[in-house]
């Protein structure tokens, strides 16, 4: 057994232990719990991905391809070329700071090389060594550096804990967006056969049955009927969604957490229970069952090819346009890639307007996408449902703005305005950490795996900080958010840095409040917890 | 007293992070710096006052062991800070040059004090890395409730069926 050091030997390791290495000389250690599980050698190779192989992050050899060097220096060549943007943020870094303890992963592991400035440092050092002339001529004076295996291994280190949420590109004045250079460098890692089993397997089952969980249709479609079952529970209402059928005005498509996993699958029916109360128009797709992108943690190609199964089943369905649940980074895919992508929309679509009010959403003519939202945002403001507040009154809520809807598209105050007008009891969290500056939940792009619980609660700490503030000042119980990824990440963050906060979808909050036509006395919520004052 | 601990736990932190602790203030954006001083304040309590606040101090403890315990600190290292405790006092009182034995009961006492904290602090360490095993299995759990839902269904219809025939 090790025995714990006597007070002055510690005080002394600790004092002195760390010399200033230069970063460039700390190498990172693979510790269970910071890195995410290598994808399978079968799933690789079924998706045709280069050099599919086995390797395990924790072990010395990687067993890279022979000709791994030329491959990484033709890639990053090719990279260059292709995206602008990421040449010049190669080039115009000052190296200022502003962005250097913005990021909620170096919060809260305290690991420089997690400042952004630092991350995109990794792959910069080894540009300026090929591709700059002060990097030629005077190297590591030059802040240049070879690349070797250890520079690929400390790629795959800190590539995956940056999870994309840009929330270090809002301060830079330059305005460098550290979550491209991590989508490249993750896309270059790819061309070596690294990628991680948690997004790759994802990937693999959209690409075959649809949605990230590889559920058949007809299981897809039991699983809705019980959850259609669980509202009449509650409701007295019977809803039966359509599936697949041709003919209707919009097709709506969410992610599929929202009908396999706790507490998405309460946003889920809410969604219904919505749809059904204004005689809605839409139907659902078993093909296109997943709003979710993982394709967009790979590489352009990849969530190409998923995000174009939206517009193939939106044409095959003949619907005008699509209404789309509560996501993250599909919004991100949506509303940045999607028209240059695979635009433009297929011939039978048209600029989305609400059936029940009457408005043209001009901001989704180009992607004939529209979010719900915005979509109930604007029934709430002509007055078209209605709504009871008071029966989430036992609920003091507070809104998680996700990164990529709050700082990829903008949506800062549809949601808002619904959940005002859904719940009476509404705080927001401190300033600095919600609207474009939220914190991250620390497992946005694929590192929402359980293995690396250890490092996803280190990048929490900031979100669950600010969560913690409000629940002990204002006694806050309930975060809402708009994001899939979100439900599945937020309960564990909750649970750790502010235990007794419970996480939930906007429309979860607002089917609770929908007050609907021929609906029994409503005794209980969507999770079938009883309401407080249900016994009188 | 309280600067010099602080200076320990920072210290415990890569050398180009130890900066940003120091000097950023706000609770929200430099919450390991802001929960290091609340808890160095506390600890003064348990120092210098007769009778410590003891819930402000199982809260201040508990609030820097959350973040310790997940962060890539060896328990030891996660835990031991407060030990520091006791050579930060017993340095002081050499360089003060006051007459150690004047002290030696006070200082017994609090020596006492300290180990009682260390205790609560490895209290909480233990509950928090129980608590983030929790968390895993309950993800599951959550991530897969209507595929076993379905597949549970499928089950009672398949025994139904048996005990029909
Ligand atoms: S994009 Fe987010 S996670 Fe990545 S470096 Fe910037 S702040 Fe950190
Ligand atoms: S804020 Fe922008 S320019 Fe300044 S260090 Fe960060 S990335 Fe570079």
């Amino acid at each position: 057994m090790s025995k714990l050091p006597n007070a002055q030997t510690l005080a002394k390791s600790i004092n002195y232990a760390f010399p200033s290495a230069s970063w460039m000389d700390v190498k990172p250690v693979f510790n269970p719990g910071s890195f995410c599980y290598p994808a399978k050698e079968e799933t690789m190779a079924g998706l045709g991905m280069p050099h599919p192989h086995t390797w395990n992050p924790a072990e010395e050899d990687w067993n890279l391809p022979e000709n791994w060097e030329e491959i990484m220096y033709n890639t990053l060549v090719d990279k260059l070329e292709k995206f602008r943007s990421f040449k010049v943020f190669m080039d115009i870094c000052v190296r200022c700071g502003a962005c250097a303890d913005k990021c909620h992963f170096f919060l809260g592991t305290g690991d420089p090389k997690n400042m952004p400035v630092l991350r995109a440092e990794l792959i910069r050092s080894v540009y300026r060594r090929d591709f700059t002339t002060a990097g030629k001529l005077l190297g590591k004076l030059a802040g240049a550096r070879k690349l070797d295996k250890n520079v690929i291994k400390e790629w795959f280190y800190y590539f995956y804990q940056c999870t994309e949420c840009r929330r270090c590109s809002l301060y830079c004045p330059y305005g460098i967006d550290t979550a491209e250079i991590t989508m490249v460098a993750r896309a270059m890692l790819h061309e070596v056969g690294l990628g991680t089993h948690w997004i790759m397997d994802p990937v693999s089952n959209c690409n075959r049955t649809g949605n990230h969980l590889g559920i058949q249709p007809h299981a897809f479609k039991e699983i809705v009927e019980f959850l259609c079952e669980d509202i009449e529970t509650v409701t007295g209402i019977k809803i039966n969604p359509p599936f697949n059928e041709k003919g209707h005005e919009i097709l709506f498509i969410t992610p599929s957490g929202d009908v396999f996993a706790d507490p998405g699958i309460y946003t889920f029916m809410g969604y219904l229970m919505l749809f059904h109360e204004l005689g809605l128009d839409y139907t659902l797709s078993t093909y296109a069952s997943e709003g979710g992108n993982f394709g967009s943690f790979v590489s352009a190609n990849m969530m190409k090819k998923l995000n174009a199964k939206m517009y193939a089943e939106a044409e095959r369905l003949g619907v005008k346009w699509i209404l789309g649940g509560e996501c993250g980074h599909m919004w991100r895919v949506i509303t940045q890639y999607m028209e240059t992508m695979n635009g433009p929309t297929p011939s039978n679509m048209s600029v989305p307007k609400s059936p029940i009010t009457g408005t043209v959403f001009h901001n989704a003519a180009a992607t004939k996408m529209v979010h719900i939202t915005e979509f109930t945002a604007d029934l709430i403001k002509h007055n078209k449902i209605t709504l009871d507040p008071s029966r989430n009154d036992h609920r003091i809520v507070t809104f998680h703005d996700s990164c990529n809807p709050a700082r990829g598209m903008g949506l800062l105050d549809e949601p808002r305005y619904v959940l005002k007008a859904a719940c009476n009891n509404f705080v927001e969290m401190p300033e600095n950490t919600i609207r474009e500056q939220t914190f991250c939940c620390g497992g946005g792009s694929g590192l929402n795996t359980e293995e690396i619980m250890e490092l996803r609660m280190r990048g929490a700490l900031p979100r669950g900080n600010a969560l913690r503030y409000v629940q002990e000042r204002h006694g806050v119980n309930t975060m809402a958010c708009i994001c899939a990824i979100d439900r599945a990440t937020l309960p564990p963050l909750a649970d750790y840095w502010a235990p007794g906060v419970t996480v939930t979808g906007t429309h979860e909050l607002v089917a609770n409040a929908l007050v609907m036509k021929g609906e029994i006395k409503r005794t209980m919520d969507l999770r079938q917890d009883d309401l407080p004052d249900a016994e009188e | 007293m309280s600067a010099r601990w602080i200076e320990v736990v920072h210290g415990t932190y890569p050398f180009d992070t130890i900066g940003f602790l120091r000097t950023k203030k706000d609770q929200f954006a430099n919450p390991v710096g802001y929960r290091t001083e609340e808890a160095a304040k506390a600890l003064m309590d348990v120092v210098f006052s007769e009778r410590p606040d003891q819930e402000a101090l199982a809260t201040a403890v508990e609030e820097i062991v959350r973040v310790r315990a997940i962060q890539d600190f060896s328990p030891e290292i996660a835990v031991g800070v407060f030990f520091a405790l006791k050579d930060i006092v017993r340095k002081v009182l050499q360089e003060t040059g006051e007459g150690q034995e004047e002290y030696l009961p006070a200082l017994l006492a609090l020596e006492s004090r300290v180990d009682a904290l260390v205790l609560m602090a490895f209290g909480v360490y233990a509950r928090c890395r129980e608590k983030l095993h929790q968390l895993r299995v309950d993800e599951f759990k959550r991530q897969y409730s209507q595929i076993l839902r379905l597949a549970e269904k499928k089950a009672e219809k398949t025994d139904k069926a048996d005990s029909n025939n």
